[in-house]
């Protein structure tokens, strides 16, 4: 069985006005928004742009808007957001430079993860010593950008240091047992446009498809701060 | 005599940023050359972003296809050293469920001491213990070193350490046609999605790395190669179900695997034959033969909600027509000068993801031998950048 769908995509490339162009498809309702979008490309608009790589919410890359809300279309189901002859809205990200359609820049994203530099699957390598029974070695982010997408502060302060590398941060600092790498860590986050510039909105631990819940983990960097300042009263090194 | 200084004077253009045109792109990039990549979409948006994440150990192979089984093991232990930031190595076991599976051990692990593959085994209350979501019947285990990876950080990976040594990567870039002068390739047509724009690329010599698209690329210059799309379906269910990779010891088949990754549980895999592989339609049979036979070997597998449905197709070297479990799993590099008479282009199809770096440095040596340039492939050792470092290069 096939479902008759509108998709409405918001169309943007460089030197051109920002459209909305409208597709009629054909899809199988328990077929995923992603499916629909690389449809569209495949049988109608070869020139539609998206990002996309495993299909499974471990990549981090498709992520987008639909109906207004920041999602990873590649789990999302057409029947979780529309019925038979319905429509969705589809759209880039918010908060990040658009490249082309639903084509985001991650230059600036990616390069702030790379300054904190948590890795998001630690090494582990059994042939050298045996992981543990409760072995986990993935970081749970997948840096699909969403909770950027979501957060009101990002919106207005291009130069926050935003939710996802703040949550990086907080893994990265309790991490390490290296004073020194605390230290680096503290000083990254411990500044106007860190830690300090969250609104405690929540949005992105709500948004987060990875359950990061960044809006926490500021929290603890926060608590974390302050503990480290009282501590250098004594002259204690950060805990 | 410095032959880099050579190479440099070569522009060669890479066609798909996949999993072998990344890997490629590093080595040409790595032995001097200059480089470019084209690709039509994302890094990693055709068959290598999509496929099971699998570090084959070589076990799946290592009965009816040890060539390929070896290839597994070698790459598998230099990318474990080169890469470690795009993987897991979490190991895998071959499980027995049933009598025809145990009846299977023997040569599997004749197969494992033939290939190379390090092995143990485990009975059936220490691999349940290991992985408790086993089947009630397990009877017995395996242990091999597969891994997991992410195959987008891992063409990433490549790519990044492409770029730090000069590459230019385009995505969104589409090849649409090749120039042929006095039967040599000499320059690629392309059309750049974002901006719109045609032009025309000079190349030395153009790599044809466009996976289940290679024929097309081929037809541009009026040759053919035998690459068949064969596409296979996989389900990824919601939750981490094992900590180990989850393979059926037995001769492989549809949904013999789980592929732990993240918080997931990817089982897969089957296959056919497709034409076009741009939007493949998954038939309902194949998507219901995953919970079948995954939940054979983890029966909590068929109470879970499944998070993603997915199938990609495999560039296997082959026609139409021959089972698609009997066509090669080993890669095979064309040089379209010996084949067809037509200079300046190379074709690269087949292999896994696992083993990209192996077919990147046969390839590349395929690329010295035609140019008249004698450079070692420094790939083994060379430790890869992080997968970040593509967007800050
Ligand atoms: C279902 C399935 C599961 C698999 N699981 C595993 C696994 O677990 N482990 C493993 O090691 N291997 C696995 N493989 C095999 C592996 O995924 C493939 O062998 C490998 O990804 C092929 O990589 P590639 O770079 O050759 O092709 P691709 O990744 O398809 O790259 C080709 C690229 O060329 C681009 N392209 C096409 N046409 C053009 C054009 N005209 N201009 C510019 N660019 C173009 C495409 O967009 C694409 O990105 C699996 C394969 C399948 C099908
Ligand atoms: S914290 Fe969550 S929403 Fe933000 S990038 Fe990571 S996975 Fe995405």
């Amino acid at each position: 069985m096939t479902w008759q769908l509108t998709f409405k995509v918001a169309r943007y490339k460089p030197g051109e006005p920002p459209r909305t162009d409208t597709f009629q498809i054909e899809l199988d309702p328990e077929r995923t928004i992603l499916d629909g979008v690389e449809k569209i490309w495949a049988e109608q608009d070869r020139t539609l742009t998206f990002r996309h790589a495993c299909h499974h919410a471990s990549c981090g890359s498709c992520a987008i808007m639909a109906n207004d809300v920041e999602v990873l279309p590649c789990i999302v189901e057409v029947n979780q957001v529309t019925r038979n002859g319905g429509t969705i809205e589809v759209g880039p990200l918010h908060n990040f430079p658009v490249v082309s359609d639903l084509v985001v820049d991650m230059g600036t994203f990616f390069e702030r993860m790379q300054q904190v530099g948590m890795p998001i699957i630690g090494p582990t390598d059994p042939l050298d010593n045996q992981p543990k029974d409760d072995f986990h070695a993935y970081e749970n982010c997948i840096e699909c950008g969403i909770c950027l997408s979501a957060c009101p502060v990002v919106a207005t302060d291009p130069t926050y240091l935003g939710p996802a590398a703040l949550a990086a941060a907080y893994r990265q600092y309790h991490n390490s047992d290296d004073s020194e790498e605390k230290q680096r860590i503290m000083n990254l986050v411990d500044r106007e446009n860190g830690i300090w510039r969250c609104h405690v909105a929540y949005e992105c631990t709500a948004a987060c498809p990875s359950n990061v819940d960044p809006a926490g983990k500021i929290m603890g960097l926060r608590r974390q701060a302050t503990v480290n300042r009282v501590r250098k009263l004594f002259g204690l090194k950060p805990a | 005599m410095n032959m880099s200084e050579h190479s440099q004077k070569y522009h060669v253009v890479v066609i798909g940023a996949g999993s072998t045109g990344a890997a490629v792109a590093h080595d040409l990039a790595l032995r001097g050359f200059k480089v470019t990549v084209l690709e039509r979409g994302e890094i990693a948006s055709g068959t290598t972003g999509r496929n099971h994440c699998l570090l084959h150990s070589g076990g799946r192979y290592c009965v009816k296809d040890q060539e390929s089984a070896v290839e597994c093991i070698e790459e598998n232990m230099i990318l474990r050293k080169i890469m470690p930031e795009a993987m897991e190595l979490n190991g895998g076991l071959f499980v027995a469920v049933n009598d025809e599976d145990m009846a299977y051990k023997q040569s599997f692990i004749e197969g494992c001491e033939a290939t190379g593959i390090p092995y143990k085994e485990l009975n059936a209350s220490e691999a349940r213990r290991r992985e408790p979501y086993l089947s009630e019947k397990t009877l017995g285990a395996v242990w091999v070193p597969d891994g997991v990876f992410e195959p987008m950080r891992m063409c990433m990976s490549f790519l990044a350490s492409a770029k730090q040594n000069g590459a230019m990567v385009r995505p969104y870039v589409e090849v649409t046609g090749l120039q042929v002068e006095d039967q040599r390739v000499v320059a690629v047509e392309v059309w750049d999605r974002i901006s719109g724009e045609e032009s025309v690329i000079h190349a030395d010599l153009v790599v044809n790395a466009a996976g289940p698209w290679a024929g097309m690329i081929t037809d541009m210059a009026g040759v053919d190669v035998p690459v068949v799309a064969t596409p296979g379906v996989m389900v990824s269910m919601t939750g981490r179900y094992c900590q180990l990779v989850v393979n059926r010891l037995n001769v492989s088949s549809d949904g013999d695997i789980v592929v732990p990754q993240r918080e997931t549980s990817i089982i897969g895999t089957s296959s056919w034959t497709v034409e076009d592989a741009d939007y493949i339609e998954m038939p309902e049979d194949h998507i219901q033969m995953m919970y079948d036979r995954g939940s054979e070997m983890m029966p909590i597998l068929r109470e879970v909600e499944p998070r993603g449905i997915f199938a990609v197709a495999r560039p296997l070297i082959g026609r139409i027509g021959e089972d698609e479990r009997e066509i090669a799993r080993t890669f095979k590099c064309f040089d379209h000068a010996d084949r067809d008479g037509v200079e300046g282009f190379v074709t690269i199809a087949g292999g896994k993801t696992t083993t990209a770096r192996a077919m990147a440095e046969g390839t590349v040596d395929v690329v010295c031998a035609k140019l008249d340039l004698e450079i070692p492939c420094a790939t083994k050792e060379t430790q890869l950048l992080s997968y970040r470092a593509y967007y800050t290069i």
